[in-house]
């Protein structure tokens, strides 16, 4: 057995020996790039795989190489090509040679690459995703999303150091109108494999202050134009289509949207576009107001003026229906007054009658009043001369009558008789008591006057 | 969307219903000068918001400084 045996070497020089002999030539190969690194004197190691067409478990894998030489041409011309890098996860066709080393084992060695495979199996990628967001019902939703009329407050999404950042946001603050806006970054990762989960994230951070912005800009000045594959990303495409405040994008590339611009409310080339859009809605809301404002003073005054016309149409129908109603009624008047004259004069007519008759009628009663009066006054004048004759014929009598009676009344009668009256101080005297002693009396009698004095006297005997 | 930009988009649509008012003549004269001078006023509320410094604003924002992801 021992000499029917050889070597390691041996056999793997057989293996190597008839590889050589049954792939004499290149292939032509399609495999997905899992692995991919570029060592330190320029050659490329990578691992291809192919998966199962039914899901990811991998049916072959295999190392490749591109030396140095070729991959300083190869990359380049990959990269113009498809915009895209030489990285994992991308499908290539490439021009390889199967090769054995004794010590190094099975290995491809790739000569030449074919961009147009990669760009079509990107597109189809693409178009894939693109597929599964319409199918979700969301790759609509971020575009139909309004934007506002005034985007005042800004969330930007990007690199600290792109070289877009700068711009954009001197343009907003510097910008020739002097208009306001408010713009905060949210500082992500633009390239790489990291990229897509980094703006998911700032996407997130901005999400918790959506009741404060007006729209998110995505943007990434500057860069390689082949450092776009995360924004072809599923899940960034995902998250944008249902923001709720509308994205912008200004990822900075001149060739094939992204299916970020795809999903975006508003795709824009480059970061300066995005400002200028922004400012542009400023100046159209700007315009808007002005507009507005020559409006206003426009209505207003055409209202004033419509209604100054009416009035003066007004003034102009109410002059002459005003004298035509000052004439009527002034005709009227006239008439009125003719009437009123004649209808007086026949009043004053009718009642100077009435009072002519009654005249005639007082003066008539009147008259017959003073005779019946006066008959009255006659009458009673005779009967009061019967009244006084009677009366003085009865005093008449009366007096003979006293006459007669006085005549036994008369004092000298009574004197005669021989009654007296004594006098004290001119008083007829009744009572002795108020004559003082030696008082002088004086007696009246029927044949003179006895003077004397008074003296004792007790006239109770 | 957020109250200030709604604002802008309500006070426009408040200017332009004045506007209506007045151009189709449903507005009594009496009425005019009120309503032209609420329209200024809007209008003056609408270019503020293109040019001033909101306050209320300015302050949010300084205090969301140090949010955000790492780069």
């Amino acid at each position: 057995m021992e000499n029917q045996s050889v070597s390691l070497y041996q056999l793997l020089g057989q293996v190597k020996q008839s590889l050589k002999i049954g792939l004499p030539s290149a292939f032509w190969v399609v495999a997905e790039i899992s692995e991919l690194k570029v060592n330190y004197n320029g050659h490329c190691y990578l691992e291809l795989i192919e998966k199962e067409s039914t899901g990811e478990s991998i049916k072959a894998k295999a190392r490749a190489t591109i030396w140095a030489s070729a991959y300083r041409m190869i990359r380049p011309y990959f990269e113009t090509s498809t915009h895209t890098t030489l990285a994992a996860g991308i499908k290539v066709l490439i021009k390889v040679t199967a090769e054995f080393h004794e010590l190094y084992g099975f290995s491809l060695n790739i000569t030449d690459i074919e961009p147009s495979y990669t760009v079509g199996e990107m597109a189809r990628q693409k178009q894939e995703i693109i597929n599964r967001l319409v199918s979700e019902g969301v790759f609509d939703m971020n575009k139909s999303l309004p934007l506002p009329d005034l985007p005042r407050r800004i969330a930007v999404i990007s690199s600290r150091t792109a070289a877009g950042l700068g711009d954009f946001m001197d343009q907003l603050t510097r910008n020739a109108f002097g208009y306001r806006f408010y713009v905060k970054l949210f500082p992500a990762v633009m390239q790489g494999e990291e990229a897509e989960q980094s703006i998911i994230a700032a996407l997130d951070t901005v999400f918790k202050y959506e009741w404060f912005f007006d729209v998110v800009v995505i943007i990434r000045g500057g860069g390689a134009q082949s450092e776009l594959n995360c924004f072809n990303g599923y899940w960034l495409a995902y998250h944008i289509c249902q923001f709720p405040l509308p994205v912008l994008t200004g990822i900075g590339h001149e060739q094939d949207e992204t299916i970020a611009d795809l999903v975006a409310n508003t795709r824009l080339k480059t970061p300066t576009a995005v400002a200028e859009f922004l400012i542009g809605s400023f100046r159209q809301a700007d315009e808007n107001i002005n507009e507005l404002s020559v409006t206003l003073t426009d209505v207003a005054t055409a209202l004033v003026e419509k209604h100054k016309q009416r009035l003066s149409r007004f003034m102009l129908i109410l002059r002459p229906a005003v004298r035509k109603c000052l004439a009527e009624v002034a005709g009227n008047l006239n008439l009125l007054s003719i009437r009123v004259n004649g209808s007086v004069r026949r009043m004053i007519l009718r009642e100077s009658g009435v009072i002519t008759r009654r005249g005639d009628r007082l003066n008539r009663l009147s008259k017959e009043f003073m005779i019946l009066a006066s008959h009255r006054v006659t009458m009673k004048s005779q009967r009061i001369r019967e009244i006084i004759l009677k009366f003085l014929e009865h005093k008449t009598h009366s007096l003979e009558m006293l006459e007669r009676k006085s005549i036994y009344l008369d004092p000298f009668l009574i004197l005669k008789r021989g009654y007296s009256v004594t006098y004290y101080n001119g008083k007829a005297l009744k009572d002795p008591e108020t004559v003082p002693e030696n008082g002088d009396l004086s007696t009246r009698l029927a044949g003179g006057i006895l003077k004397s004095k008074r003296t004792q006297s007790k006239y109770n005997e | 969307m957020n109250k200030k930009s709604l604002s802008y988009t309500k006070a426009v649509a408040a200017i332009e219903e004045i506007l209506q008012q007045i151009e189709t003549g449903e507005l009594d004269v009496d009425e005019l000068a009120d309503k032209v001078k609420k329209a200024s006023e809007l209008l003056k509320v609408c270019k503020d918001k293109l040019f001033q410094t909101e306050k209320e604003i300015a302050k949010i924002l300084k205090e969301m400084e140090g949010e955000g992801g790492e780069e």
